[in-house]
């Protein structure tokens, strides 16, 4: 699964002509601030949040809400996102903008028999909360120029990510492999334009 | 500047020219391919940690079905073996489950709960994945780690009521879900107990994950427990919980507390009448 998506994505990237990106010196400040909407990824059944890139958009951040309703799975669950990211690179090819990148998401989750701090009825100290938790993942975005008054651009991406404790169970214990503790995830970036 | 040929000037501003458009849908096609190996690889799908995406499987039922009937006369000796606590152990219960099916004569395997750390879905799976191996029938008690989160429900999906008994010739094994804390301070179901413990011709086995002298048992619990049990021709007690062996009799009853999976060590007892022997087995 995961080499079928890297190989239709060298695959789509190969067929490319390299060429250089088209600047505007005008819209840079236009791609700083965008909306997002997520499928999956520990996030809920779809996630919605916004953010924006920082010095010189090497780094970007995100805040999101995503909601796992009943119907999916029989529970329930909210959860806030905070995703700060790294850009490792940035290149373009013809017209799409592609960039990769990592970082961890910290993420709050709320629900039944979820936490952050252990109910008045348990002794001290018996239970950590268990609603935080950190989620490294490592993504690829790409994104076209569009022609729009209010969006400069466009971006899709994957990300492939785990989970804090599938991490440090993986590292433990060779029964489980690592493919087990990888979910993918996909979304859309709506990058805002700026009003000059 | 690009070559203005391939820019477009709109309200001031330069954008590109789509001049590729078999890229722009080589794209598209390349991503709804994407989408699909996606959708339909549901391993990789991960909602929430939190949630309770897991089979109905009903484990415990199943093995208790396999459990081999007493044909002829009742044997001298019933055999079985138990472990408990395996928590995030997983590569310790795997060579458990390796060791106790080299074990002859045994007729079911019991695992004592806390088979999680966080009650989480996956924790779950790969516990399930590797008690799969087992040659013997496996039957999982709930801990109070299991109950975390949705933990309950998955259990529940997964292994079936956490409350059960079989029989085997003149023993009765009764497994009794005790958790309070985690389980929002609710009861356990004591008058299921009641009735399934009738001071009968039954030798009564009771298993419950932690032991009634354990810290998390207020008082009043543990004196509802405890007349429950002595009164209920109950023989043999078997808990985990303290991740320590302890042999023990307490409210005059023969109890064994079954270690953590990471003392690498499972226990074979062997019942005759109303007798428990029981031995520890290293791997």
């Amino acid at each position: 699964m995961i080499k079928t998506l890297l190989a239709i994505s060298m695959g789509f990237m190969s067929v490319q002509e390299p060429a250089e990106p088209i600047k505007d010196p005008g819209n840079q400040e236009g791609k700083k601030v965008y909306l997002k909407a997520q499928y999956a990824g520990n996030a809920g059944l779809a996630s919605i949040g916004f953010g924006s890139f920082f010095l010189n958009e090497k780094l970007m951040a995100d805040i999101s809400y995503g909601y796992l309703p009943g119907f999916a799975n029989d529970v329930r669950v909210h959860t806030f996102s905070f995703k700060p990211a790294y850009n490792i690179s940035e290149f373009t090819i013809k017209h799409f903008n592609i960039s990769p990148y990592a970082g961890i998401a910290a993420t709050w989750s709320a629900g039944h028999n979820i936490y952050l701090l252990a109910p008045d009825h348990y002794p001290r100290d018996y239970y950590y909360g268990n609603a935080f938790h950190f989620n490294p993942f490592v993504g690829l975005r790409s994104g076209i120029d569009l022609e729009s008054r209010r969006l400069s651009r466009l971006s899709l991406y994957a990300e492939l990510g785990t989970a804090d404790y599938e991490l440090l169970y993986a590292f433990r214990n060779r029964e489980i492999k690592f493919r087990e503790i990888l979910n993918l995830c996909f979304g859309v970036m709506f990058h805002l334009n700026g009003d000059r | 500047m690009e070559d203005p040929g391939r820019c477009k000037k709109v309200r001031g501003k330069y954008f590109m020219m789509t001049e590729n458009k078999n890229t722009v849908f080589a794209g598209i096609i390349c991503l709804a391919v994407a989408v699909y190996l996606f959708t339909s690889c549901e391993s990789l799908v991960d909602y929430s940690i939190f949630d309770a995406d897991i089979d109905a499987e009903m484990l415990n039922h199943s093995a208790i079905s396999k459990i081999p009937p007493v044909e002829g006369p009742l044997p001298d000796t019933l055999r079985f073996a138990v472990f408990s606590d395996v928590h995030d152990n997983y590569d310790e219960m795997a060579a458990a489950i390796t060791s106790i099916n080299r074990q002859p004569g045994l007729k079911f395997v019991i695992c004592g709960g806390d088979i999680t750390n966080s009650g989480l879905t996956k924790e779950f799976r790969w516990y399930a994945d590797i008690m799969k191996r087992s040659h013997y029938p496996l039957i999982t008690l709930i801990g109070n780690h299991d109950h975390l989160a949705n933990g309950l429900m998955i259990y529940e999906k997964l292994f079936g009521n956490p409350n059960a008994s079989f029989v085997y010739g003149q023993y009765k094994f009764v497994l009794f879900n005790n958790t309070m804390l985690e389980n929002y301070n609710k009861s356990p179901r004591y008058q299921w107990l009641r009735d399934e413990l009738p001071d009968n011709d039954y030798t009564n086995i009771l298993i419950s994950h932690i032991p009634p002298f354990a810290d998390e048992i207020d008082d009043l619990n543990r004196m509802v427990l405890n007349t429950i049990t002595s009164s209920g021709n109950v023989k043999l007690c078997i808990h985990g919980h303290l991740h320590k062996f302890r042999e023990t009799e307490y409210n005059g009853i023969h109890t064994v507390v079954a270690g953590d999976i990471s003392d690498r060590e499972y226990y074979v007892v062997k019942l005759k009448d109303d007798r428990a022997l029981v031995e520890i087995v290293k791997f």
